[in-house]
């Protein structure tokens, strides 16, 4: 065969597995087309990637300890820290913490003695003028709008070519510190949300969209005072205002085609980079990812890379919170879900309407996310049970069309059948979707069950995972795994001696640092702290396995997929035993 | 940006988020296990006995820590000459503190090769060199996520295990050109994840 065209080679590298044989043929043994099929490569040292047995490792016990001591020197203050910004009226006190985006000191305002918190931006965003100008002018709106639940803003200003933000000091943590990944009750989280959800309506009203809510830009302040039975109470406030969009807009001019902000709060329109799209229901997005982790303990989007986390974003459909969590109202769901619809305007266009709608949740009234119409109701049934309404559908259409009207009427009927169908096609890969999304938030609360030593909350969700009728059966060794820890340990620790005894000599001789289950459905992999994880299909994650004593270097399924073997630093292999071949 | 919280990510390198924000223990206590033990190994290379090899090990490790927080960043600099720089002080900085009384002896021999030029280079060296395996493996562990195993496979044996083409595609059950096509696909993608990662404020340099 003659050499193909330029055009065919560069389209085998994209895509070769669309690639026509001939041409793979051809590449093959064609050192011409190979070269120009490595034209743009740089030497770059390959061999790194192979993780050949190093020699002389340090012990992880004095890794230990190194740890410790670096820790504890870089805790040491040092001149640099005692330098705060200059801020006129102000003495910087300490500094209070420290993120990508510069750091913040406590101060103290000396005309008035009072303590603030200033925020000093990194250098590289006094850069562009035009966008701090507009910062500053927002800024001045925020300092005249008072809000309980909104960290107050001072003032904005300059010094030696560095931003700083003056603000009212809030101590105590934030939510993220607040929430410790364990479900609140849900009218805890729903009165929780409406406080939010009034105090951005309040931001709104003045023109300024927050872009960047999350659990780590909500502090939890301190109340003076305190509860009738004398405990303190808490009470959140929004900070970074207006912040993210001045952040971004200088960044952008920085960095190349990254997309900004934290993958799991952003809204597809963040996602899909179209900011002209952002607007109120970018918030209320937010709102509803924060109530969503409130209710579940989980946020509705999260995956292996922050890559695969905007795809879920994007494309993802969450299992409703009631689903995942028993004793969440529908009500209270669909308003979460209704926070959560892809296109902006099916959300709350407002973060006022959603603060209503959470009032009218908590007297107990009927809420506008679930209508108690016919055709709410219908909706409604749809979205919790796609498959037997759109079934119902199909059932309805196809008698209209053979009871026989006459051809139009028959021709309008198959037309309605088909969409029907395609919707039906649609439904039932999303509830896919839905149901391998509830397995693994099962096989999670099933793990916490037993490290909280809850045995029978362990043993009732594992039940809660066998197959439905009709439904394709979830389970992988994972199940199994937990199914035998149940019953007793089911972890095997071995001397790298021994391991060929019992039969595991491949997870010494090919240390590799992943594994697929013998279905081909689960994927074990080590990650950067020398643990397991095991990752369903869809690459959620699904299980930690810690593989102490040490770092895992090597880890291998058994040939029958009962055992995964996992070899550590310290020449150890450490057997999980999945009971039953899966 | 905007976070007290300063999540992690996975697009950043250990050496960024540690000179990004200091208060990062997770960070710090993955930075010791990359270049503690890269160090260590080297010390053991240079002939130097377990304990010895400790010593230094801890000795240059913590004043890396120290020259890191002392010496920031800019994130408009480059990222390897400030790398450089940091390598080259924490070095000079740790042969001065053995110098010092009760600072330690061993053995001499090997401490006159130590205090040496080419020793110092060599260490400046090797920093720079595991900067850019861990930039390597970040980029790979990225693309891995998004390729099809049999791609990625193909990719590694040929390319890391170099084995030949005709007996990469035999075990994969492949075409020699569907493997050598695959492979280049997979370097392709590293390299724009390195690219990436390299921009301005994205990585290394």
């Amino acid at each position: 065969m003659p050499c193909p065209s330029a055009d065919a080679i560069a389209q085998a590298a994209v895509d070769p597995d669309a690639a026509p044989p001939e041409v793979l043929e051809h590449i093959a043994v064609c050192a011409r087309c190979r070269q120009l099929l490595d034209r743009v490569e740089s030497p770059v040292n390959w061999n790194w990637l192979n993780d050949t047995e190093p020699k002389h490792e340090p012990k992880t016990r004095f890794l230990d300890r190194l740890k410790a001591a670096v820790r504890y020197t870089v805790g040491e203050p040092t001149e640099r820290d005692e330098v705060g910004p200059k801020v006129p009226g102000h003495t910087v006190e300490a500094e209070i913490a420290r993120g990508g985006m510069g750091v913040v000191y406590r101060a103290k305002d000396t005309a008035l003695g009072r303590v603030v918190a200033i925020k000093a931006l990194r250098q590289e965003f006094a850069a562009n003028t035009a966008q701090l100008a507009r910062f500053v002018g927002e800024a001045k709106a925020l300092a005249a709008l008072q809000h309980p639940n909104v960290v107050q803003l001072f003032h904005v200003g300059e010094s030696g070519g560095q931003p700083y933000i003056v603000m009212e000091y809030v101590p105590g943590g934030t939510l993220r510190h607040a929430m410790k990944g364990d479900p609140w009750e849900p009218a805890v989280a729903a009165r929780f949300i409406r406080t939010l959800a009034d105090a951005t309506a309040a931001v709104h009203k003045i023109g300024v969209i927050h872009r960047d809510l999350k659990p780590g830009n909500v502090l939890m302040a301190s109340d003076d005072q305190l509860t009738p039975d004398g405990k303190s109470t808490t009470r959140p406030k929004i900070a970074d205002f207006g912040l993210a969009r001045f952040l971004n807009a200088v960044d952008h001019q920085t960095r190349t085609g990254d997309v900004f902000g934290t993958p799991e709060f952003m809204a597809p329109e963040q996602a899909r980079g179209d900011h002209r799209k952002v607007g109120p229901e970018t918030d209320v997005w937010a709102l509803g990812v924060i109530l969503y982790e409130l209710l579940t303990g989980r946020v509705p989007f999260t995956g292996e890379t922050a890559h695969d986390t905007l795809e879920l974003v994007k494309d993802g459909t969450p299992a409703s919170p009631e689903l995942l969590r028993p004793g969440v109202r529908r009500e209270l769901a669909a308003i979460c879900m209704k926070c959560l619809e892809k296109p902006p305007q099916r959300r709350y266009r407002a973060a006022a309407d959603l603060r209503d709608d959470l009032d009218q949740f908590l007297a107990g009234r009927t809420v506008s996310a679930l209508p108690r119409s016919w055709a709410g109701r219908v909706a409604a049934a749809v979205r919790r049970n796609p498959l037997t309404a759109i079934g119902w559908l199909l059932i309805v259409v196809a008698l209209l069309g053979t009871l026989g009207w006459g051809a139009w009427e028959r021709h309008a009927a198959s037309v309605a059948l088909a969409e029907a169908a395609a919707q039906y096609e649609q439904m039932s890969q999303r509830h896919e979707h839905t149901t391998r999304e509830l397995y693994a938030t099962r096989i999670d609360l099933v793990t916490r069950a037993l490290a909280a030593g809850n045995t029978t909350g362990a043993k009732s969700l594992l039940t809660a995972c066998l197959p439905v009728a009709g439904d394709p059966d979830q389970r992988g060794w994972e199940w199994y795994y937990l199914s035998n820890r149940l019953l007793g340990p089911a972890r095997i620790d071995l001397r790298l001696s021994d391991a060929d005894r019992h039969g595991f000599d491949d997870v010494k001789l090919h240390p590799n640092t992943e594994t697929l289950s013998a279905d081909g459905r689960r994927r074990v992999v080590i990650d950067a702290t020398g643990q397991l994880v095991l990752y369903d299909q869809d690459r959620r994650v699904l299980l930690h396995l810690p593989a102490a004593p040490g770092r895992a270097v090597g880890v291998k399924f058994s040939k029958d997929g009962r055992w995964l073997a996992a070899r550590t630093a310290e020449d150890a292999v450490v057997v999980y035993d999945g009971g039953v071949p899966p | 940006m905007s976070d007290l919280d300063d999540e992690i990510s996975t697009s950043t390198t250990l050496l960024r988020r540690v000179a990004a924000n200091p208060k990062d223990d997770a960070a710090w206590d993955s930075f010791v296990d990359r270049y503690g033990r890269m160090v260590f190994r080297w010390c053991r290379r240079w002939n130097l006995q377990d304990a010895d090899a400790e010593d230094v090990t801890q000795g240059v490790l913590l004043q890396l820590a120290r020259q890191m927080r002392g010496f920031q960043y800019d994130p408009d600099g480059r990222f390897r000459a400030w790398l450089r720089t940091i390598a080259y002080r924490a070095w000079v900085r740790f042969l001065e503190t053995r110098k010092r009384p009760g600072g330690g002896t061993g053995d001499s021999a090997v401490w006159q090769l130590l205090e040496s030029a080419p020793a110092r280079d060599e260490f400046v060296r090797r920093i720079e060199e595991e900067a850019d395996r861990e930039l390597l493996e970040r980029a790979a562990v990225r693309v891995r996520a998004r390729v099809m195993p049999h791609t990625w496979e193909a990719f590694r044996l040929l390319a890391v295990e170099g084995l030949a083409g005709k007996e990469v595609a035999e075990r994969l059950g492949m075409a020699v050109g569907a493997a050598i096509v695959a492979r280049s696909k997979v370097a392709r993608m590293i390299r724009e994840e390195l690219a990436k990662m390299n921009s301005p404020t994205g990585g290394a340099e």
